[in-house]
């Protein structure tokens, strides 16, 4: 396994985690992202700060794939969507604005599902390791809609658990810190720095005070200029 | 290469569990689909043989009256918690996932009904060929309908009212399923050639196997951008 994956890193020894160029993305006709420049290295992280509606999101969602950009690019590992969308998506995680802890199963076999769409087949004592680094392996058979909003959000984080042996992945990460107690968020930082460590990089969006030490900050709403107050009631 | 095959395998199997958690749904559609075949005899009276002649077709009416209401709820959930956007982010494409879920719709939605004909045959004095015909034909003409469902429900993602633009988008699509399996069924009650109806019920299925799965994916990454 880690001989898999260090021959993997090889290849991309040289790739910056993640490089933007001249990156504009539009919500609704108004561009909210224009003409982004950034690079991001091993170890690293970018922080997304900024009011509510600037764009925290849709950069996050633009950078997985999920929004498509009016021009510019980006590569995460120097892999570009374009190229190779199949690769990409196994360059990076994303932890969105919901959990995708799906409704109808319960706790275990949600992760299962979670951490299997993203191309891992983890075993049920990892899975349960996973649970247990979050402290939700006593409610492995709990039904999602039975847990709290700070279970469900802890649920969706315990999968970042399971990429340990792939830390070339890119975590994109919205508002993590929301709704988790201090336990939570100690146990999230650990994670995170433990990817960091082992050469990983991640871009965390979010707003307040945030126990990070940001290689990175991006202030969206300064990028922009004039056009934000329109955008602003765009979104409202 | 393997995720092409096993993240859809996994998803189909996910999606399994998750609907035996809730047999609910599937009863509920069960006895749908019971009531709507029960109230014609009722309505017409006991002519065997009338009842004999129009088995076929209510039955299939039935069957697409009875699996709309659980179209409309295809992907609502997974619009809600999120999985359909880690279903976008997955390495595997996009329309073998929808494939995945639209397989996993016809066991679920379409085999519990399938399942209980038998029953309905008896009560609208069919006989024994008429019962295998008709559940064989279902089964095809089913796999057409939850693949057509599942276009609709992708379209309709995120529309108010979705539950009666499904039923628009469905019904008229749904059409040459009706006629065709309808007609197929109807020729071995009445001895006649089912063949040429089997083979444009059969071309349909392929048709919308490889057309549905893109279409929905589609559909779907436009809702979620």
């Amino acid at each position: 396994m880690m001989g898999a994956t260090q021959s993997y890193e090889l290849g991309f020894m040289t790739a910056p985690r993640l490089i933007i160029r001249d990156l504009t993305i539009s919500r609704g006709g108004y561009p909210l992202i224009t003409g982004l420049n950034a690079q991001l290295e091993q170890g690293q992280v970018m922080l997304l700060r900024g009011p509510n509606g600037c764009g925290k999101t849709t950069l996050l969602r633009g950078l997985a794939g999920l929004i498509p950009q009016d021009h510019g690019d980006f590569a995460i590992n120097g892999i570009s969507a374009a190229s190779d969308h199949a690769n990409m998506m196994r360059q990076l995680v994303l932890i969105g604005h919901r959990n995708a802890n799906a409704e109808s199963l319960d706790a275990y076999h949600a992760l299962a599902m979670t951490a299997g769409l993203a191309g891992l087949a983890p075993s049920a004592d990892h899975i349960m390791m996973a649970l247990e680094t979050f402290a939700m392996a006593g409610l492995a058979k709990r039904q999602i809609s039975h847990l709290s909003a700070g279970q469900q959000r802890r649920l969706a984080l315990a999968r970042l658990a399971l990429f340990t042996a792939e830390p070339h992945r890119l975590w994109l990460m919205d508002e993590p810190f929301n709704a988790l107690d201090d336990d939570a968020a100690s146990t999230l930082n650990h994670l995170l720095n433990h990817h960091l460590e082992s050469g990983g990089a991640a871009v965390i969006s979010g707003h307040g005070a945030m126990p990070i030490t940001a290689n990175q900050t991006l202030h969206l709403d300064q990028l922009k200029g004039q056009t934000q107050s329109g955008k602003k009631e765009d979104r409202s | 290469m393997t995720t092409l095959l096993s993240i859809p395998m996994m998803l189909f199997v996910h999606d399994l569990r998750a609907a035996c958690r809730y047999p609910g749904d599937m009863l509920a559609s069960v006895m749908f689909f019971v009531m709507i075949t029960t109230l014609v005899p009722l309505g017409l009276g006991p002519d065997q043989a009338l009842l004999a002649q129009i088995a076929p077709a209510i039955i299939w009416i039935a069957v697409m009256l009875a699996s709309l209401p659980q179209m409309d709820r295809l992907y609502t959930r997974e619009a809600r918690d999120g999985v359909l956007e880690q279903m976008l982010v997955s390495p595997a494409p996009m329309p073998l996932l929808m494939l995945a879920k639209a397989l996993a719709a016809w066991v679920i939605i379409i085999l519990p009904l399938i399942l209980s004909a038998p029953v309905l045959a008896v009560m609208l004095g069919l006989s024994i060929n008429g019962l295998l015909a008709i559940v064989a034909f279902l089964g095809l003409g089913g796999l057409c309908l939850v693949l057509i469902g599942s276009m609709a429900a992708g379209l309709t993602l995120g529309s108010r009212r979705s539950g009666v633009f499904i039923a628009l988008i469905v019904l008229p699509l749904a059409m040459p399923v009706l006629i065709f399996g309808v007609m197929a069924t109807t020729a071995v009650l009445t001895g006649g050639d089912a063949i040429g109806h089997l083979m444009l019920l059969a071309a349909l299925t392929l048709i919308l196997l490889v057309l549905a799965p893109p279409v929905s994916a589609a559909a779907i990454r436009f809702a979620e951008e």
